[in-house]
């Protein structure tokens, strides 16, 4: 059974579903819209920090998901999960986050000013073999890197997975496969060169 | 592969493969805290534009359209592209593009004011229609006529390859002139107006407005007053200008040759080792600017005449030797005894005898001046230093016959008030009776001059000094 991540184990019943609070949402329902919210937050962070989102960027990137899918909810048609749907999303902010990173370091190269300061490590990252393996997904390419992410830390469905991706499934499972080697191949290299 | 066993490719013997298995792992564990959840809500529950004013039900920001962003896009690159155009566009076209503006329009352009900094340099041209107004190193404007052609070369000297050119010459200072060249030919000035022209045949033409301008070559050609008008002879047409510039990875060769070998054998021209000696000079480096003056001077010509001035001038100004200063403008005068520059030589030798305060000396040289340039525009000027030197010996008897050539000279201009002035008190001080009223006519003349004070203790105690020098 698929049970999406992304929805936290409530008793059915005592919590209404995505569809429900989608409908609502429509309504004007503030609190469906905290529900929402709440629900899918620590999904869309997490995912957006597998994807390379710099910590002091995350809150700001989430805040961007989450407007742009208020923003959207009109066109949503239930066709896809509430929670695949979330995810495209999550997904092409982390790309925008990512570009305007790599613009702001360009930029502040041209202009010879200073490099901002480290911030303050996130709490969750206080693992260093967490570090570890963020610093090998950078490494990555963005395509294998979201295929990755999708299937081992957010464990999605491959079909779900190619709607997020927007690839057919065999793509999935190749990137999913060069992912894997390339992945595998880096951390023992890391281990050799620690050891 | 099973979609549900993720880890099925670790194989877990490798330590590798268990650490990645466990970072995993953690990476799927991490989430935010409490406090950065509440945050991302208050983000997101009040944002501009998300929630109604009061509060409760998200209303939809309008959004803009994204083709306002990319109209914005093309209107900013088509500006920027509009401002790197007009800034990269070519100020001056060459002289044979036509312009259509039936107005000539005058263009002010400050090449290089200041007094003693290198000059800016380089080829100016007019098109049809076009006039130009350049201020020159010195203060010297420069009008450029509609199609002229003008080059400035290092040192700031001007040179007009082609149509017509105004110069409004600032008075020089003692020991200096203004030299314009025009093909073969030196235009000398010292302070004036006048007009320099080649026509289609390369002949030269000056018409003086103001002032007294001499025409060169090796020798002195014409000596022009205003109205004057002189023309080279036909059949002496200058060769045009080389339209192309010379490589500046050539003229940096040549530079190079010339300071290393600044004597015999360079291939640098004449002109180029001047130019070198300009530069030097101009950064300072004051010997070799020494070195390639006194090699310059070997070759003869315009531009050895000109060196073996100039050593002169570096010897006094730059190193302080007056004295060898005075040996080096002498021994100029022996080689070039009809030199163009001559005139500014033997200024520049009784000047610096006075400075020196060798008054016998400066006294020879200006009696001398005097004797030999009776045309000279610094005859006046010579002569007032002349007085000035004998009324300082107390020889006033002198002193006024100096004053007197002075101010019989048509060019006495700021030497008027002086000699005036010095003159009526040498007769005082002569106990001459003509003194006090030539007091008095100085003072009538100049009724707030700058010797007033002393002109009226003078006639108030006239008949005592007088007295006493009687």
């Amino acid at each position: 059974v698929n049970t999406p991540s992304l929805m936290r184990p409530v008793p059915r019943g005592s919590v209404p579903s995505d569809t429900e609070l989608v409908t609502r949402c429509r309504r004007g329902d503030h609190g469906a819209w905290r529900m929402l919210h709440d629900r899918h937050a620590p999904t869309v962070y997490r995912f957006l920090s597998a994807l390379g989102v710099p910590p002091e960027e995350r809150e700001d990137a989430c805040q961007d998901v989450f407007i742009a899918v208020y923003r959207s909810l009109d066109r949503f048609r239930g066709a896809a999960r509430l929670s695949t749907w979330i995810y495209r999303i999550a997904a092409r902010g982390a790309g925008r986050a990512m570009r305007r990173r790599r613009m702001h370091t360009v930029l502040a190269t041209l202009l010879l000013r200073e490099p901002a300061p480290p911030p303050d490590p996130d709490p969750s990252e206080r693992s260093a073999r967490l570090a570890t393996l963020d610093a090998l997904l950078t490494k990555l390419a963005p395509k294998k890197r979201l295929v990755l992410v999708l299937f081992e830390i957010e464990e999605l469905p491959v079909d779900e997975i190619a709607k997020i991706a927007g690839c057919p499934e065999n793509t999935v499972w190749s990137r999913l496969h060069h992912a894997r080697t390339e992945l595998t191949a880096m951390a023992r290299k890391t281990a050799a060169r620690a050891s | 592969m099973s979609e549900t066993n993720h880890t099925d490719w670790l194989d877990g013997h490798d330590v590798a493969s268990r650490e990645l298995g466990l970072a995993l792992d953690e990476a799927r564990a991490r989430s935010p805290d409490d406090v950065r959840l509440r945050r991302m809500w208050a983000r997101v529950a009040e944002p501009d534009g998300v929630t109604s004013p009061d509060g409760e039900a998200p209303v939809r920001a309008p959004r803009t359209p994204r083709w306002i962003w990319f109209a914005g896009g093309v209107a900013s690159s088509a500006a920027l592209a509009f401002a790197l155009v007009a800034w990269l566009w070519p100020r001056h076209q060459p002289a044979v593009a036509v312009r259509p503006a039936p107005t000539p329009a005058v263009e002010t352009r400050l090449l290089d004011a200041a007094q003693g900094a290198p000059a800016a340099q380089g080829t100016i041209r007019t098109g049809t229609g076009e006039r130009l107004q350049l201020t020159l190193v010195g203060g010297t404007e420069a009008h450029l006529e509609s199609s002229s052609v003008m080059t400035v070369d290092r040192a700031g000297r001007a040179k007009v390859d082609g149509g017509e050119v105004a110069f409004k010459v600032p008075h020089q200072t003692t020991g200096h002139s203004y030299v314009v060249l025009a093909g073969p030919y030196r235009v000398v000035v010292l302070g004036t107006r006048f007009k320099l022209r080649l026509d289609d045949a390369r002949r030269v033409f000056v018409d003086v407005q103001e002032g007294v301008v001499e025409v060169w070559d090796h020798a002195r050609l014409a000596r022009l007053s205003p109205g004057e008008t002189w023309a080279s002879p036909k059949g002496t047409a200058t060769p045009a200008p080389t339209a192309a510039p010379m490589p500046a990875h050539a003229r940096s060769h040549e530079r190079t040759v010339a300071i290393a070998t600044p004597g015999a054998g360079s291939s640098s021209t004449p002109d180029d080792v001047e130019a070198n000696a300009q530069a030097a000079l101009a950064a300072g480096e004051t010997t070799r600017a020494l070195g390639l003056y006194r090699a310059l001077s070997q070759h003869g010509g315009p531009a050895g005449e000109n060196a073996a001035y100039e050593i002169g001038k570096i010897l006094r100004d730059r190193l302080g030797q007056p004295a060898n200063a005075v040996t080096a403008w002498r021994h100029y005068r022996t080689e070039h005894p009809s030199g163009v520059l001559r005139i500014e030589t033997d200024v520049s030798i009784i000047e610096t005898l006075v400075h020196a305060g060798d008054a016998t000396g400066a006294l020879t040289e200006a009696n001398d001046f005097i004797r030999n340039h009776p045309d000279s525009e610094r005859r006046a000027e010579i002569a007032r230093v002349a007085g000035d030197l004998y009324r300082t010996r107390a020889d006033y008897k002198r002193a006024v016959a100096a004053y007197q050539v002075a101010l019989a000279s048509p060019q006495v201009r700021d030497a008027a008030e002086p000699a005036t002035f010095h003159r009526a008190e040498c007769l005082m001080r002569l106990g001459d009776p003509s003194g006090a009223e030539a007091t008095r006519a100085y003072l009538r003349r100049w009724p707030s001059g700058r010797f007033r004070t002393e002109a009226e203790r003078l006639l108030e105690s006239g008949d005592d000094v007088g007295a006493t020098r009687l």
